[in-house]
């Protein structure tokens, strides 16, 4: 692929991406909004990366596991954006009018705007354009300015089409001056005015300040150049052919409209009888664009002509001959193309290097184009229709990609939930006959117990429930020695020293088991808390391992009826998709065959009259000998 | 003469590429209605199979990893300039359960605001040690690596940890955060 129509097709594959991204801006902008959902922000990772099938499936999937809470209103402008890109424009509409006629959603201006901007593009791009107008009308203020600029231009857009030319006049005056999707709206409205030949002057008005815009980037410097090509146009078509050189040598060089602009400026020299500029012109476009142009082919047969001005018939005739010579090569080549779009090599390079890639680079397959489909097919493949029918065909086959895998899943299901089913019988009868279960039964019960006297020793201040054994054994020495007291064992001044003792000992004990109760009853409680909590834990799991036990059963069932049907389904589905396949193959063949046979038809054109003309020559020639 | 200047006037129309669009469309207004019978057709397949492709997924999900032993970790990244992931070497209980090496895409689509799900499995329930190697490129473009550990707890219900990538401005270095959610 040579540079400029490498360049070329990355200005188009530009503005389609522009197109594309502005369609779910929601989820560009990470500034707009907090991502609050995990599922939303898994949604928005394959978003980004082009893979809407994933994309969808993940906004589904949450939806079915109700697993976004948080934020209603975002996931659902990006499910409407996602049906659109991914071109399920009936879904995309279901998706907004349930998000914008919802009070549920209790929907922000902000979002509203977005999704009747959205909703008015689904429009649109199905073709309706009453209600694409109507949802663009009912957006109030607070789209950001590039997409408040881009809603005019499609409303712009919307009025030239239904010819309602006052109202696609007066959206221009409502967008910003220095926007490029105003000085689109411009070009489009001009350029439709001379078309249908009416307020040619307003018209020419228009592209006169277009061409005199000043550019800052190559998109302004293309429409300056197509805004002089126009007006360049008008002109001849006015018989002005001085005015008409003048915004042809407007024009840049080595533009995406040079070719054009050499042919027309040849033109206009011509009809001003200035015979050997108008060669130079055309010969200068010859020597400098792709031979294979059009545009070219028409300077090959008009460069004879000026000759025959000229008389100067030898080199008309001359110039005829290297003419038709070149459309016979022309001829040959593009029948080679023919052959090769016929071709399952056609279809294998539109095709998708890794089946399994949601999002090929669409550009990797049309740069390896075969040659030939560039040299003479370069606008088509430049297209946004034929891009959109490459992706297209290469989603279908990601979709069989997709059914297959999960055809060669089937069986793994199965076994899975086969495997599932027999640890069932084999492991969890077992483990509930188990003697363990019996076990946690019992220490629940000691626990309860347990639980209960803490509450009592709180309630009733039982100081000496906790006790150090220390402390017991000194209460049971204690005790002793008061039994001996009693008994009065010694005489009356060792009994008096040793009560004195007793009472000192029993006092000091009682003081400190007393002191200490607060900080030991706190120690306790915290132990039977923990110990609430493991057995809770405990209970938890004999709880849910009965509750397993239970349902197990009806889950292999639910199991069952779920994966039931599932591989006829897929078979099905799989048929449809092939027949689908086809039916884009076809259709990318078709587009592109109809697309060169127009082609085709031109040079046939030029070769025959190139040959008459020739013939007419020969015989003014021999007239005069 | 005037064939040839025709011809250049519809190579002028033809190159007007948003202008052509609405003649383009008038010309085919006839076929719009054969086209949205077609569209309305792949629309209708795409839909059986995202539905199909939605439930099987949950379906899966619910057979291998059931919700009483199910944990995600997930990566997301709120980072400018101060670091370019890599790579993440994901760990549960000093078993390597995850090795991602990022693409730039991929990358990309984190700093956009994207989530990813790295990692899904089975986990018993109790306490366990999570531990996550980020590999990439620091402030001032130099090679940069961190870990970050943290002890979870697994209960009877599933398990979502975030692996946040989180941009420091006052030391000028990201920050990796475990973030487990309830």
């Amino acid at each position: 692929m040579n540079s400029q129509n490498s360049n070329k097709l990355y200005h188009y594959a530009g503005l389609i991406l522009l197109s594309i991204a502005s369609m779910t801006v929601c989820a560009e902008d990470r500034n707009l909004h907090k991502v609050e959902d995990l599922a939303y922000g898994v949604s928005i990772y394959h978003f980004n990366q082009g893979k809407y099938f994933s994309s969808i499936t993940d906004l589904l999937v949450a939806e079915k596991n109700k697993k976004i809470s948080n934020d209603k209103q975002n996931p659902q402008l990006l499910l409407g954006g996602l049906y659109l890109s991914y071109g399920m424009y009936s879904r995309s509409s279901d998706v907004f009018e349930k998000l914008l006629e919802n009070d549920a959603f209790n929907v922000s201006k902000e979002v509203k705007d977005r999704a009747w901007y959205l909703s008015g593009k689904n429009f649109y791009e199905n073709g309706m354009l009453d209600e694409a107008k109507n949802s663009l009308i009912k957006v109030k203020d607070s789209l950001k300015a590039n997409n408040e600029e881009e809603r005019l231009y499609w409303l712009n857009t919307i009025f030239l089409r239904k010819k309602d030319v006052v109202s696609a006049v007066d959206i221009l005056y409502k967008m910003q001056d220095t926007s490029i999707w105003r000085y689109y709206s411009v070009f489009n409205t001009a350029t439709y005015l001379i078309k249908a030949g009416t307020y040619a002057a307003y018209a020419r008005q228009l592209l006169l300040d277009l061409s005199s815009i000043v550019v800052t980037n190559d998109e302004e410097k293309l429409l300056v150049d197509k805004a002089n090509l126009a007006l360049a146009y008008v002109s001849l078509k006015n018989e002005k052919q001085a005015e008409a050189v003048q915004h042809f040598l407007k024009i840049r060089t080595g533009g995406d409209v040079t070719s054009e602009a050499l042919l027309g400026l040849g033109w206009a020299q011509y009809r001003n009888e200035d015979y050997d500029n108008s060669i130079t012109s055309w010969m200068h476009l010859i020597a400098g664009q792709n031979k294979s142009d059009l545009v070219v082919q028409e300077a090959l047969i008009s460069i004879p002509y000026a000759y025959e001005k000229k008389k100067d018939n030898d080199q008309a005739l001359f110039q005829y001959g290297h003419a038709i010579k070149g459309y016979k090569t022309q001829i040959n080549e593009t029948q080679k193309l023919v052959d090769f779009i016929n071709s399952d090599e056609f279809i294998a390079q539109v095709s998708p290097a890794n089946t399994g890639d949601e999002a090929p680079p669409i550009y990797d397959g049309i740069q390896n184009l075969n040659p030939l489909m560039y040299r003479y097919l370069s606008k088509l493949i430049s297209s946004e229709k034929f891009q959109f029918s490459v992706q297209a065909y290469q989603q279908a086959k990601y979709l069989r990609y997709k059914l297959s895998r999960w055809q060669d899943s089937m069986p793994a299901l199965k076994m899975m939930l086969n495997e599932k089913r027999s640890t069932y019988k084999n492991k969890l009868v077992k483990t509930l006959d188990d003697d363990s279960l019996d076990q946690v039964e019992g220490l629940i019960k000691r626990k309860n117990k347990f639980l209960e006297k803490v509450e009592s020793i709180e309630n009733d201040e039982l100081f000496y429930e906790l006790v150090t054994d220390e402390e017991r054994e000194y209460i049971k020495i204690l005790a002793a020695v008061e039994t001996g007291l009693k008994s009065g064992l010694t005489d009356d001044v060792e009994l008096d020293e040793l009560k004195f003792k007793y009472r000192l000992l029993n006092g000091l004990l009682k003081w400190r088991v007393e002191t200490d109760y607060p900080n030991r009853l706190w120690k306790v409680k915290k132990q039977a808390n923990r110990l609430d909590e493991a057995v809770d834990g405990l209970q938890n799991r004999l709880v849910s391992l009965k509750k397993t036990f239970k349902s197990a059963p009806k889950d292999f069932a639910q199991f069952d009826a779920r994966i039931e049907n599932k591989e006829s389904e897929i078979i099905q589905l799989k048929s449809r998709v092939a027949a689908e396949i086809i039916k884009q193959e076809n259709h990318l063949r078709q587009t592109a065959l109809n697309a060169l046979e127009g082609h085709r038809n031109q040079i046939r054109l030029y070769h025959d009259r190139a040959l008459y003309a020739k013939a007419r020559l020969y015989d003014a020639m021999m007239v005069k000998e | 003469m005037k064939i040839l200047v025709t011809i250049f006037i519809g190579i002028f129309i033809n190159v007007s590429v948003h202008a052509s669009e609405i003649s383009e469309t008038e010309a085919t207004e006839g076929d719009a209605k054969d086209e949205l019978v077609v569209n309305s057709e792949i629309e209708n397949l795409k839909n059986e199979i995202l539905e199909l492709n939605s439930e099987l997924f949950v379906l899966e999900e619910d057979l291998l990893f059931s919700a009483n032993t199910q944990i995600s970790v997930f990566v997301s990244v709120d980072v400018d300039s101060l670091f370019e992931l890599d790579s993440i070497q994901l760990k549960l209980d000093d078993k390597v359960v995850s090795n991602y090496l990022y693409t730039a895409r991929e990358a990309s689509s984190l700093k956009r605001g994207g989530i990813q799900r790295l990692y899904l499995g089975n986990l018993t329930s109790g306490e366990h040690e999570l531990t996550a190697f980020f590999v990439g490129k620091g402030p001032s473009n130099r090679d940069y690596k961190r870990a970050v550990t943290k002890i979870i707890e697994k209960s009877e219900s599933a398990k979502f940890i975030e692996l946040k990538i989180v941009g420091n401005v006052s030391k000028e270095q990201p920050d990796f955060i475990v973030k487990v959610w309830e």
